[in-house]
Parts: structure tokens; sequence; C-alpha cells
């Protein structure tokens, strides 16, 4: 529970960090005044532009704004959307289905490609299958999204006419088919390089883990290698997976920036891209502040789940 | 006439803030030759024709589009439209910066009390009848019996009333309507509206944003805070359904329409739109070629050069008369900002190389402009004196401007997210830093960017405005009225250009009625500008209208006595209504 408590302060202090930062840095923006921009633009008198900064703490120190922007966020009113004139709450809650699906999928195809290769690669190494597949999983690695982004566009879409150019959010539930349509080719964009990534660090983990005595015994055994494999030499080479699994939020995040621009597609993501152009200062710090979370959140749970998979772990935190 | 087909260079360009108030115009200027042409593919067609204003008839080129429309379309079917922008503060007619994306989709959920005809004149579209006094102090304009807006309310004199006064103290529409002093209710159907002065070209703005008519219902509910200023409530052939701020706008077909066309079909065919704002331009082009939307709009050369290459499967609409000019405007008004020097806004023409541009990031499509009346346009000049490209001319203003200030012009440039726009803002900073300039870009997204040059926040900004055939449209753009009292003021004369030439020019053209005077006096607030270099003009907009060949009917909509209207976007090109669209089996 100490631990936890620990991980709990750390993911505080981060998340007021992120939150502080963003609005620091919105406010060194050039040719933008906040008070213009929350207004939607609409306000001129020198009055009213008062009231606002004064409503926002805008002529309060940078501390000031960012607390009050804290504790509004807490309060769940995270403000309105100069360029939209609609709740920034509403926003998100259009704009997070979409990223969040993206994600997930992405993460799920990645895991779903590069387990299996992984494996396959470590059970064989030096083998044909291996060398292939570390010289193709470090070309991929070398393809930014954004251009597997447009490869796929031209086949897929502008040539074969399968998969929509510009993508439109469809609810799962809603309309699977289209949902599923028009997902597929920002998935994959953003898929291509973490596929590389987990099977080069599962093969690596793998390799290692194969020369354990314990896998020897299993062998000795007798028992079949798909079950040497799967069940004993898996769950123990799966640290690194995990951890870059985890840390590779980030870079979906990012990821995910990008190819919802391409895509036009219209996520968290675009929607921070088109803020920050926007000079929509209160959706960019909420933005910001989501990603902040979702990152952090991540990264929090994965911990815990190293303490789940290795009861060393588990133990070595107990004596702690 | 027919448009240049130029040579296909790599590279686009698309000039940004096209702002507000679809000023479309009903024509006027003498027996003018112009270069501008327009087109349509594969249905092409140019023609004159007469425009009538205040009693006095004069030629125009006109665009002729229209194929002959069909007795039996085609019911039912979803659009989906790819657009190039969101508006912000939607959909309160008095509240959108309305550019061309706005103005597309807004005009499916709201109508205007008066539109253009084919021949120029201004006739009541939803008002029953519009009629001035002798003088044209007086405007009598009459609700349109048996309609209704989405929610039931009626439309009538209160609702006009409503409206019109909305639009009167609205900060960022209502100075263009400065002269209206009186707006009142006759009776139940009849609105009253008196000019400060007299107004021959007074209705021309009752076909714009300003002639919109939101429910006085939703209207006040969004002011008593109880309504939702995005569930737009109009009058129009498509109810508003759903609104994805930055995604997209869902309408849906009003079952109790009052307009038939002419075969007494009930309008629109449609059953629902669905508009997409697709910003960055390769994407929307995409989309349409992928079959992911059925129609754009674009001003992108490279675009409307592809699809030129292509009539069969994407028809191409195009407009190139009485459009916009795409120049660099320039803010003149802050204290202490070297603009407010003529010889560094002349010498900034001389500088930037409008070939160049035109070139690099139209793919070569469009005319270098030598002012910012369009061909077509009243007080159109194919010779303004605008200074032509030379380099070592504006050198020569640059090196006396910071012998006498001891430091170089110091500009920041500013451009959109667009990629294009960003293309044309870097080649203009070089050409500018080779002759002396100092200057630093900054980027800042389309809708953001109008707000910014409304509140005079810029200096130079790459823009997109000015179409139009009447100079009075150009009032509320260049009269030093409009150029904001203070510092943080709103301006819809967004250089802050004040000049008292061209404030003389244009309030002697608000009252002239003799159309050969008014057109001297335009031609001559052209020259003016070129003297003064109060912009930098690169080249006249084609707008392209792509669609998939199954999407017949684009200019097919006509008054409600189906006299025929002046065509797509004519005064507000790169638009296109709705209620006629149907789809070819």
């Amino acid at each position: 529970m100490r631990y936890v408590r620990q991980k709990l302060v750390q993911v505080v202090i981060v998340l007021l960090a992120t939150t502080f930062l963003s609005v620091f840095l919105m406010r060194q923006v050039k040719g933008a005044d906040p008070a213009i921009a929350i207004s939607g633009g609409l306000v001129s008198d020198p009055k009213a532009l008062e009231e606002i900064r004064h409503k926002w703490s805008l002529d309060k120190p940078i501390v000031v704004q960012w607390g009050r922007w804290v504790k509004n966020m807490v309060k769940g009113d995270l403000g309105q959307s100069s360029a939209f004139n609609v709740s920034v709450a509403d926003l998100l809650r259009q704009r997070v289905p979409t990223t969040l699906y993206l994600m997930l999928y992405t993460q799920v195809l990645s895991l779903l490609i590069a387990i299996p290769l992984g494996v396959y690669a470590a059970y064989r190494p030096n083998r044909l299958f291996d060398r292939v597949s570390s010289s193709v999983a470090f070309g991929l690695l070398s393809v930014p999204n954004f251009v597997v982004a447009v490869v796929l566009v031209l086949f897929f879409s502008l040539k074969f006419h399968i998969f929509p150019a510009q993508s439109t959010y469809y609810g799962l539930f809603n309309n699977p088919s289209e949902h599923i349509r028009n997902l597929l080719l920002p998935t994959v964009a953003n898929a291509v390089g973490q596929v590389a990534v987990y099977m080069r660090l599962l093969r690596a983990d793998m390799v290692t883990t194969l020369q354990n005595d314990f896998i020897t015994m299993a062998r000795a055994k007798g028992l079949p290698s798909s079950r040497i494999l799967f069940r004993h030499a898996f769950r123990p080479s799966t640290f690194s997976l995990i951890t870059a699994a985890a840390v590779n939020v980030g870079a979906l995040i990012g990821g995910v920036v990008i190819t919802e621009q391409l895509f036009a597609l219209p996520g968290v993501g675009k929607l921070t891209v088109d803020a920050i152009f926007r000079r929509d200062f209160l959706v960019l710090q909420a933005c910001v502040a989501l990603f902040a979370i979702a990152f952090v959140v991540v990264n929090f749970a994965v911990d815990m789940a190293y303490a789940f998979i290795d009861p060393r772990i588990r133990h070595a935190r107990a004596l702690a | 006439m027919t448009l240049r087909h130029s040579r296909l260079t790599p590279g686009k360009f698309v000039a940004t803030g096209v702002v507000g108030l679809a000023l479309i115009a009903a024509a006027c200027g003498s027996s003018s030759k112009n270069t501008g042409t327009g087109t349509t593919t594969p249905t092409t067609g140019g023609s004159e024709t007469s425009a009538v204003t205040a009693g006095t008839t004069i030629p125009v080129p006109v665009n002729t589009t229209s194929a002959p429309i069909e007795d039996k379309p085609v019911l039912g079917g979803k659009l989906v439209v790819g657009v190039e922008a969101e508006v912000a503060n939607a959909w309160v007619p008095a509240n959108m910066n309305c550019d061309v994306a706005c103005q597309t989709r807004s005009r499916t959920i709201f109508e205007p009390l008066a539109s253009v005809s084919a021949d120029f004149k201004v006739l009541p579209y939803l008002a029953e009848s519009i009629e001035p006094n002798a003088d044209f102090t007086v405007w009598t304009i009459k609700a349109r019996p048996g309609v209704t807006f989405h929610d039931g309310t009626p439309f009538n004199a209160e609702a006009m009333v409503y409206n019109m006064k909305d639009m009167q103290t609205s900060p960022l529409v209502g100075p263009a309507i400065i002269d209206v002093t009186k707006v009142e209710k006759v009776d139940d159907m009849t609105m009253a509206i008196t000019t400060a002065r007299p107004w021959p070209g007074f209705p021309i703005y009752l076909a714009s944003q300003i002639g919109f008519q939101g429910s006085p219902t939703w209207l006040q509910a969004v002011k008593d805070k109880t309504g939702d200023p995005t569930h737009a409530v109009g009058t129009g052939a498509f109810v508003f359904d759903s609104y994805t701020p930055g995604q997209s706008l869902i309408v849906k077909k009003n079952p109790t329409y009052w307009r038939k066309d002419k075969f007494g079909n009930q309008l629109p065919y449609l059953d629902s739109v669905e508009m997409r704002v697709i910003e960055d331009e390769k994407t929307r082009a995409n989309a349409l070629k992928a079959g992911d939307i059925d129609i754009l709009h674009t001003t992108n050369g490279e675009s409307i050069v592809d699809f030129r290459k292509e009539p069969d499967k994407f028809p191409m609409i195009e407009q190139a008369q009485f459009g916009e000019t795409s120049y660099f405007l320039l803010n003149v008004g802050q204290e202490g900002s070297p603009l407010g020097d003529q010889r560094v806004r002349c010498a900034m023409n001389y500088a930037i190389d409008k070939q160049a541009q035109i070139d690099a990031v139209q793919a070569g499509l469009n005319t270098p402009a030598d002012g910012l009346f369009s061909p077509g346009q009243e007080g159109y000049l194919a010779d303004t004196g605008t200074p032509q490209y030379d380099p070592a001319k504006a050198k020569e203003l640059v090196d006396a401007y910071t012998a006498e200030k001891g430091a170089a012009p110091s500009i920041q440039l500013g451009a959109t997210n667009d990629q294009a726009t960003l293309t044309a803002v870097q080649l203009a900073q070089q050409n500018l830093n080779d002759v002396g300039f100092k200057t630093e870009i900054v980027q800042i997204e389309q809708s953001a960017y109008i707000t910014q040059a409304l509140l005079g926040n810029f200096q130079f900004f790459a823009w997109r405005n000015h179409g139009g055939t009447f100079v009075d449209q150009q009032y509320i753009w260049w009269h030093s009225k409009n150029a904001g009292a203070e510092k943080t003021a709103i301006a819809l004369n967004f250089g802050r250009v004040k000049d008292p030439v061209i404030d003389d020019l244009l309030d002697k053209a608000r009252v002239e009625s003799d159309l050969a005077k008014r057109k001297a006096d335009a031609e001559n607030i052209n020259r003016e500008f070129a003297k003064q270099c109060w912009a930098i003009p690169v080249y006249w907009t084609i707008w392209g209208i792509p669609h998939k060949a199954s999407v017949v009917g684009i200019d097919q909509l006509t008054f409600p006595d189906n006299t025929t209207l002046i065509g797509l976007g004519n005064g507000f090109p790169g638009q296109f209504p709705m209620t006629t669209i149907w789809f070819k089996k």
C-alpha cells in the first residue's frame, strides 16, 4: 500500500507539472490575447475584456491562473471553447472515443502481430525467419507513420476504393462495419512501427528465457514446443514488452495526433492541433491534461501489473 | 472567353480568410471590357447580359452553367459535402464569422430575404416584396405568407424586425448597415427600414448574411441562455440534425418546406446532407476521389488543374468572375508600425514576385492581380498603377526608410496552418528579406485568423476577399468608419485604412444612381489603392466545385417565381445551394 501511495503522489505531481507547463507555454504564444480568444473574438469593449480577464484570473500571475483552472477542472468545469462555442467537456466527450479506439486498436493489432512473430523468431534464432523478420522490423521502424499513412491512402483509398481517404468516426455499436472501415487505415499506419519494436523486444527476452534451466527441464520432460513457448517461456519474457507497451502510450499519443490530422479523423489529437492554431486555450489545456492523465495512469497501471506478473516483485515490495 | 489552362507546376497556394458577409451583388459598371470568364466543365458557357440598377441597364459578362432542369428528379439520398473550414461562433446569423464554407452550410438552414437574379436584379426571395420610397431612404419589406420556421414560429414582420435588429447591434455585421437608422414593424407582415441617406443599393445586403432569417424564438432562447446557439433554426430547405464542431454539420430534409420546383415537385430532393470540415486541400480532394464525399469546393490550383483532367468522372463548375482577390492584407493602423509608411508598403509591392507565387503554390493556374477589383467587378482596371515586381526599386525604398529611421522595417507575416498558405508566405518572406526587410512568420488557424484580423492583431496576412460586383459592397471593408475607433475594437476594415480620398469616393458611390459616375468613382478607388499601396494584390481567385458525375442540379436553384438566380456564388464564389441537388441513377 505504501508503494501505491508513493506512486499516486508521483502521478499527482506529474499531472500538476504538465498542466502548469501547458498553461505557461500557451501564455507565451504571440498574437493571442486569451481574453479575446475566450470571448470568441466578439468582445472588443475593454471593460468587457477586463471582466473576462477577472473571471478567468487572467489578470493574476500564471500560477494563480493555473490554480484556478485546476480547481475548476476538479469540479468538472473545463470552461467553454472559444472557437466552437461549446463546452470543452462536450467537445472531449465527442472526441475521446475516436482516440481511445484508435489507440486501443493500434496496441491490439501491434501485439497480435508482434507476439507470434517475436516468439517464433526466438524459437529459431539466427535462422532465415529470424533474419528476415529482423530486417523487415528495422525497415518498418525507419518508416514514419505519416509516410505509411500516405501510402495506405494511395493504394487502399484512391486506387482500390476500399477504405476512406478521409475517415469519419462511427460508433462501434451504431455502425460496426463503418466503424472498422474508417479506423482501419489510421490503425495500421500507427501500428506498423509498434509491431517492429514489440517484436524485437519480445524476441530478445524470449531468447534469454529459453536458455534458462526451467526451460531445459521442460524440454527434458518432453513437453511440446508450443506449450514450452507459450505456457513457460512467454510470461517471464514479457517484462520488456509490457514496459515498452506502457511507455509507448506516449509515442502512440504522438502518432495519433499525426494520423488523426492526416485522415481528418475527429479525435483528441486533431482537436489538440486545431486548438493550438485556433488559440483555443481552454481546449488545449484540457487536451494536454487528458493526455498526461492517460499516460500517467497507464504507466501506473503497468507498475502495478508487474507485481501481478512476477511474484518476486510483489514479495520484494512487501519486504521493503 | 475561356479560362487559361496553365502549365502544371508543383506546389499549391490557398489564400485564406474570406470573411463574413456574403454581399452578393447586383451588378454595375458600364460597358466593361472584362477579362474574367467563367466555365463549367463539361457544360461550359459564357454570355453577356444586362445589369439593371436604379433604372439603368449595363452589359456585364456572366457565368452560365445551367443545364435544363429535369422534371422528374430522383428523390432521396444523402449528399456528403467537403468544405474547407469550420466557422467561429456557429450558428447565430449575427455572430457567425461567415466565410465561404459557412455560407455554403448555413444556407441549407437559413434563407435570405433577397437574392440576385441572372439579370443582376436584387429580387425578393424569402420576402414577398422589397420596395423603396422615391428617394431610396425607406425600404418596405413584406414577409412571404405561409412560411414558418423549423420550430413552428411564424415568419412575419416581427421575425424580420427581430433579425434585422440583431444584425444592427452585431459587432461583426452591424457596421455593414451603419446607415440603417430605423427598423420598425408596419403591420403583421411588413417591416420598414429607414436609412440615413439615399441608399439605392441597400437590398443587396438583404441577399447576404444580413438578410438571413433565424427563428426569433430560438434566437431569444440563446440570449436567455436556455437555447443552444449551435442548434440552428431557420426556414430553409433543410432542418438541423446534428453538429459536431470541427467535424460535421448534418441537416435533414424539411418536410414542410415552402418551396416547390417549377414542375411542382416538393423541394428539396435530398433526404439529408452531411457537410464535413476537411481543412487540408489534398485530403479533401482525395476524399472525393476515394468516394468518401460527393462534392467539394476549392481554390487550390493543383486540385483544380487535377480535376480538369477528369471531366467525365469529376465534372467541375468553375467560378472566375466577380471573385475574390488573393492578396497580402496589410494592417496600416498599428501605432509605430512601419506599414504606416507608404514607402514601406510600396517597397513590399515591388518586392513580391506574384508570378512566382502563382507558379509555386497555385500550379500556375491564376492571373496576377493588379488591384483588389477582380475582372467583371465595377471598378476593375487592367492597369491600376500598382507597383510591379522590381526588387531593385524595393531595395531603394527600404534603404531610404532604414537610413531615416535607423532600423530596417520589421514585419510579422501571418499564415494559416494550411501548408499552401504557409508556402506563399514563406515565398513572400524570402522576397522581402532579400530587399532588406526583417520578417518573422506566425501561424494561426483560419477561424482564429479571421478573428485576429477583426481585432487588428496582425501586420501582414495572406488573405482572400472582395468578391462582388457593386463597389458599394466594398464600403464595409475600406471606409474609415469601419476601421475601428479604439485599439481593441473589431473592424471590418481589417487593414485599418483611413484614406479620405477612398472615403469620399465610397460615400459618393453609395448614393449615386448614375452608373457611369459610379463606375468612375470605383475605378478611382482602385487607382488610389495602387497609389497608396494599401495592399499587395497577388492573383484573382478561381473557385472549382468538382463533384461526382452522379450529382446533378447543383446550379438549378431559382427564385420562388422561377426567375433564374445569378448562378453559383457571384459575389461570394465557392458556395453552392443544395436545395435542388439530386443523384442521377
